[in-house]
């Protein structure tokens, strides 16, 4: 029987074996859940979920002519956790040398003997967040992910990147303080103001934490979704702020100037096209001028006594409610006159004054003595008049524009109040013991231009999502009417009268070549420092142009210059022309003469290609002639002089449409219905789509089109 | 005992027992791993837990078929059933589905049926027709062959799937043919074979600084100590061999020494030359050597973290955060003992772990108490299929085994493994029943 007796060898062996097999893999489960429990508990706390949050896209913005302005682009801060569990050390060594030099060749911070030592360090002091790079641009990521060694993965490498969304603006320093600042706390400018349309929803999602302390999805779908924030698109145009900046930079720079401000503004609407803020940050040298930039909002955020320029408010006060008339005659005498004891004089006082003027030609030459002694006639017996004139033309209000940091103006409400004195109520009738900021100054003489309708001032234009309008921000009206028409006119025809070319105004020789009229006034305040007034000025220009159908206002105003030059209209003037000069070359509206020209022609309006339908419906509407294409969906539009012909354009399924000559709409709805992702780039006609027209559609691809 | 005492009385109650145990444990825990965060929906049977519902009924129905059908049945369709599972492997080639790289899958709408789950079974039932013809042994080199035929056809066939995992199933058969007299050298040498071969993909992926060469592949040193290893031994036989036996084992010494040898030579220049760089780090991963991939342990680790996690007992049901957030990918089905580990703590893996061994031990005991070589062959078939199955996959899910993926019999989600092996375990039972009253 040695057969069975083998055979029940055999089958002991067999049982021992399942047994021992069996064993070993409790033995196992006993290891994990013991010896091992503490190691694979940490690897398991590290799985836990909850809900977080998912930050949205924040908004760009851009200027009315469709340049970004602001936008955000992702950096990478990298560090190195030399605890990561999974690093091996051997692999660690054999790469060092390769992965220093791919760090230095990739970031150029640092010689790869540096980076060799910071990692060494990190390592032998157990370091869990060496820092690599703060910000690491996104192709510099791309390559560091493929280094040797890094390439292993955040847990096989410990090499961490957090993803930073970082605030860039493509223009630089241009209009920097009115884009403003993007950050944790003391966000500045529209980035401030508008935080909460940019900012779009907070999403949040049940994530789980996984290996490298990672957050995960759990799943694809939110609790909350976040909602992209909205685009902002402000009124102002890049190219005049490109001129503002640039002329009041030079004019900065000739006469080493502390700081300066433009900004112009559309009469009509009180949207701002340009805002310019520069200050001095670093001295210049005898070779080499100071060095200015945007750091301060001067335009909203410095309330100064504005001097001159605030002649138009108190005068206008006194022609709308004391009884004065342009033609009222004052004797200034020999521009020297003595209110309590305190010697107020006129620009030409030691040329032997003025003499007699009209309130026309008190304004008109900017007499002190003339202002202040008309003021007083009117107000003398009645201060609180004057103050509740002021009052109501609201140069005592802020402007209430929506951009963070604007500084309340300070102007007397009430008679006695304060700081008030017998000296001041001439002192406040030519711009002093009042503040105001250069805008708010703008924001009177915009309403003069804008008969007497005063526009609060406004930077927004409209909000966008996906180029999609959201909200438009419409004009808003603070006062319908800050006075009656007499004044009106009689206000115009004074600042008319400043910049005339053949009168006798301060700025009559500023604007002697230029092909329109401006009005405005000149102002030169001195700057009162710590022991009163100590010789320095601030030089000033505000008005509108043109004189006769005003559509845009503008201010300059320029401080501290160390030139000896510091009379407005030498040095604030040029900059207001320059940035008029532009402004009149650019915009067509001004040369009525190739306006007649186009209205002649009368060509047909051009349309985009697009929806046949909606075309001819627009055709018919408007009575405008057309041919061709009774059929199809899609139509290419050939516009001619009097006829448009329209030419079916076939559009295949399954295949890439050409939407080339459409328009962001009808090109998204039918890039979209075939199935393909969208980006665009610009605004206006498709002018070029990056996926050929007519190839074929395979799986979600992304189609970029750039529009002008 | 009576002789004719009625089926149901005939019966290996125990064994059922432990299967409907199993099952149970299955569909609670396949419910748990895919109801993920939200309350478990017993009545939806669109649900994972809902169709392994349907498949746990269904097997109950197929069971209650095979234990009426005579036994003598099973033994004269083994061939036929065989053959039909042959075909099947073959058409799943040509019209299956491929689901996760493999195609092993015929689809019908939401149902897959996976035909080499049913293939274990007929190779068990073909494997036990052909040992138990009379003086048909397997010492015979005319049948060992046929008896390793049967078994490789299907497992080649799936292996072009390819499913690693249930080939290594079929490889287990081996301890069919040891106990029924297969030479223990065969064993020993396939054991000592595997041995090489994994030192050999270990050792070729490190490296060694050689005095003198410097650096290059540890394999060196492998071929090294088998070298010695084979001069030592040869040189040892005086001292250990009876004289007369000497020149053979000095033969098989020489032979195997150099066959392990060239057999690692050419399995490392395979690997290094032939293999595309993809390829060589799938093999890699197999044994855990780093390719830098940070993706390629994350199922071991996260599976290691879910049993570990359990503790001694458990979160309990329904309560374990990586089960509910689906952290370990396949957990309804191959990583399915993650979910007991982590919801059942240490007491529920034992107990698991237990009712599996109690399962091959009792289906060891069913075959030794067999006068019948049929059923006892398919006997340790069946405990081989099962015991193959079991420790490839928790091996898997503890780290001991390679990551391929077969599933937790009676446990997994699936309905090809469920049925297949409620056939596989009742036909067993079934022929177990009739031991008394009828003699083959």
């Amino acid at each position: 029987m040695k057969n069975q007796q083998q055979f029940s060898n055999r089958t002991w062996l067999s049982f021992a074996l399942f047994v021992i097999l069996g064993f070993s893999i409790f033995g196992r489960i006993l290891w994990i859940q013991s010896a091992e429990h503490d190691k694979w508990k940490a690897v398991g706390e590290r799985f836990e979920s909850s809900v977080q949050s998912i930050a949205p896209d924040r908004g760009q913005i851009y200027a009315s002519n469709g340049s970004v302005l602001a936008t955000s682009v992702p950096v990478f801060e990298v560090r190195w956790d030399s605890k990561s569990e999974a690093i091996n050390w051997d692999t660690f060594d054999r790469n060092l040398d390769s992965l220093c030099a791919g760090l230095s060749t990739v970031l150029g911070t640092k010689p790869p003997r540096e980076f060799k030592d910071l990692l060494r360090q990190g390592r032998n002091m157990g370091r869990r967040n060496t820092l690599i790079v703060r910000r690491a641009s996104y192709t510099q990521q791309k390559a560091l992910l493929d280094l040797p060694f890094i390439r292993l993965g955040r847990f096989k490498s410990g090499f961490t990147f957090s993803r930073i969304e970082q605030r860039r603006k493509p223009f630089g320093d241009l209009a920097g303080r009115t884009i403003g600042i993007d950050r944790e706390a003391n966000k500045v400018g529209l980035e401030a103001s508008w935080n909460d349309e940019l900012t779009g929803i907070t999403g949040r999602q049940l994530q789980r934490r996984v290996a490298g302390g990672q957050w995960m999805p759990v799943s694809d779908e939110y609790i909350v979704e976040p909602v992209a924030g909205y685009d902002l698109i402000s009124s102002i145009d890049m190219h005049l702020q490109d001129v503002a900046s640039n002329a009041l930079r030079r004019q900065l720079q000739a006469h080493d100037a502390a700081w300066g401000t433009v900004i112009l503004m559309e009469v009509a609407t009180g949207k701002i096209r340009a805002m310019a803020n520069l200050t001095r940050t670093s001295e210049g040298t005898e070779s080499s001028p100071s060095l200015y930039s945007e750091s301060y909002n001067h335009a909203i955020g410095t309330a100064v006594e504005p001097g001159s320029t605030f002649k138009l408010a108190s005068l206008l006060t006194a022609l709308e409610t004391g009884g004065v008339e342009p033609s009222d005659e004052m004797d200034t005498g020999n521009g020297v006159i003595t209110f309590y004891g305190r010697r107020m004089s006129d620009s030409n006082a030691d040329e032997g004054g003025h003499g007699i003027l009209t309130t026309e030609e008190i304004f008109e030459v900017s007499s002190n003595v003339g202002t202040a002694l008309t003021i007083k006639k009117a107000f003398g017996e009645r201060p609180q008049a004057f103050l509740d004139g002021l009052k109501s033309i609201g140069v005592s209000d802020p402007t209430g524009i929506r951009l963070a940091g604007e500084a309340n103006p300070k102007v007397y409400g009430t008679v006695g109040e304060d700081r008030w004195s017998g000296l001041s109520l001439t002192q406040m009738s030519i711009g002093y013991e009042v503040t105001q900021t250069p805008l708010q100054t703008l924001s009177l003489y915009n309403a003069i231009a804008n008969n007497g309708q005063m526009m609060r001032p406004q930077l927004v234009e409209r909000l966008e999502t996906n180029g999609t309008v959201v909200r438009e921000i419409e004009p808003e009206v603070v006062n319908q009417s800050i006075c009656s028409p007499a004044t009106l006119l009689a206000c115009q025809g004074m600042m008319k009268r400043v910049a005339d070319p053949n009168g006798q105004g301060t700025a009559h020789y500023i604007f002697a070549k230029s092909p329109y009229t401006v009005a405005g006034k000149t102002g030169t305040a001195r700057i009162a420092g710590p022991n009163g007034y100590d010789g320095r000025y601030r030089a000033s220009f505000a008005g509108y142009f043109p004189a006769e159908a005003p559509r845009y206002s503008c201010i300059v105003v320029i401080a501290d210059t160390r030139s000896g030059v510091y009379y407005g209209s030498s040095i604030a003037g040029p900059v207001f022309r320059e940035l008029a000069n532009k402004v009149y070359a650019t915009d067509p509206s001004f040369h009525e003469s190739s306006a007649g020209l186009l209205a002649e022609k009368a060509k047909l309006p051009g349309a985009k290609d697009g929806a046949r339908e909606e075309l001819v419906l627009l055709y018919d509407a408007f009575g405008l002639a057309y041919s061709g294409a009774t059929q199809g969906d899609w139509v290419t539009v050939t516009t001619g002089d009097s006829i448009a012909a329209l030419r079916v354009r076939n559009i295949v399924s399954a295949a890439v449409p050409d939407v080339r000559g459409m328009g962001l709409r009808d090109a998204l709805y039918l890039l979209e219905n075939a199935g393909l992702q969208v980006k665009t780039m610009g605004a206006g006609t498709v002018r070029r789509q990056s996926i050929a027209p007519g190839a074929d559609i395979a799986g979600t691809q992304t189609i970029t089109l750039e529009l002008s | 005992m009576r002789r004719t005492a009625p089926i149901i009385q005939r019966i290996d109650w125990l064994t059922v027992a432990i299967v409907v145990i199993l099952m149970a444990i299955g569909l609670f825990n396949v419910a748990s791993a895919t109801a993920g965060a939200d309350a478990v929906d017993w009545f939806d049977w669109g649900s994972k837990q809902g169709k392994q519902f349907m498949w746990v009924a269904l097997a109950m129905i197929l069971a209650g078929l095979i234990l009426v059908i005579e036994g003598e049945f099973f033994i004269r369709t083994a061939a036929i059933y065989y053959f039909v599972n042959l075909l099947l492997l073959v058409a799943v080639l040509a019209v299956g589905r491929t689901i996760g790289g493999a195609k092993s899958w015929f689809s019908f709408g939401s149902i897959g049926i996976q035909p080499s789950e049913f293939a274990k079974t007929g190779t068990a039932l073909m494997l036990a027709w052909l040992l138990s013809r009379n003086n048909e042994r397997i010492s015979n080199r005319n049948n060992l062959v046929k008896a390793i035929l049967i078994v490789a056809i299907p497992a080649g066939l799936i292996l072009l799937q390819p499913d690693a995992g249930t080939v290594l199933v079929f490889g287990g058969m081996i301890l069919v043919f040891y106990r029924e007299g297969l030479s223990g050298n065969v064993l020993i040498a396939v054991f000592c074979a595997l041995l090489i071969a994994i030192a050999t993909i270990l050792t070729g992926a490190s490296l060694f600084e050689y005095p003198a060469i410097g650096s290059a592949s540890a394999v060196g040193i492998l071929w090294f100590i088998l070298a010695v290893l084979g001069t030592f031994i040869w040189s040892m036989i005086p001292q250990w061999v009876l004289p007369r036996k000497r020149k053979r084992v000095r033969r098989a010494v020489v032979f195997s020494f150099i066959a392990g040898l060239v057999m690692s030579a050419a399995l490392h220049t395979g690997l290094e030359e032939v293999l595309k760089p993809h390829q060589k780090d799938r093999i890699h991963v197999l044994f855990g050597i780093d390719v830098g991939n940070p993706d390629a342990d994350y199922n071991i680790r996260h599976a290691k973290a879910a049993v570990s996690s359990g503790s001694w007992t458990g979160k309990g049901y329904l309560q374990g955060p990586m089960t509910a957030y689906g952290f370990v990918p396949e957990q309804e089905t191959d990583f399915i003992f993650c979910t007991i580990g982590e919801e059942w703590g240490f007491v529920g893996t034992v107990f698991t772990l237990l009712l599996y061994t109690l399962l091959m031990l009792r289906i060891l005991h069913l075959a030794e108490r067999q006068r019948s070589d049929f059923t006892r062959i398919f006997a340790y078939a069946a405990a081989s299929v099962l015991f193959m199955h079991y420790l490839i996959n928790i091996g898997m899910v503890l780290g001991l085994a390679p990551v391929i993926g077969i599933p937790l019999p009676f446990i997994s989600a699936g309905g090809s493994s469920m049925l297949g092996f409620t056939l596989l375990i009742f036909i067993l039972l079934r022929l177990d029943a009739e031991r008394f009253t009828v003699l083959r």
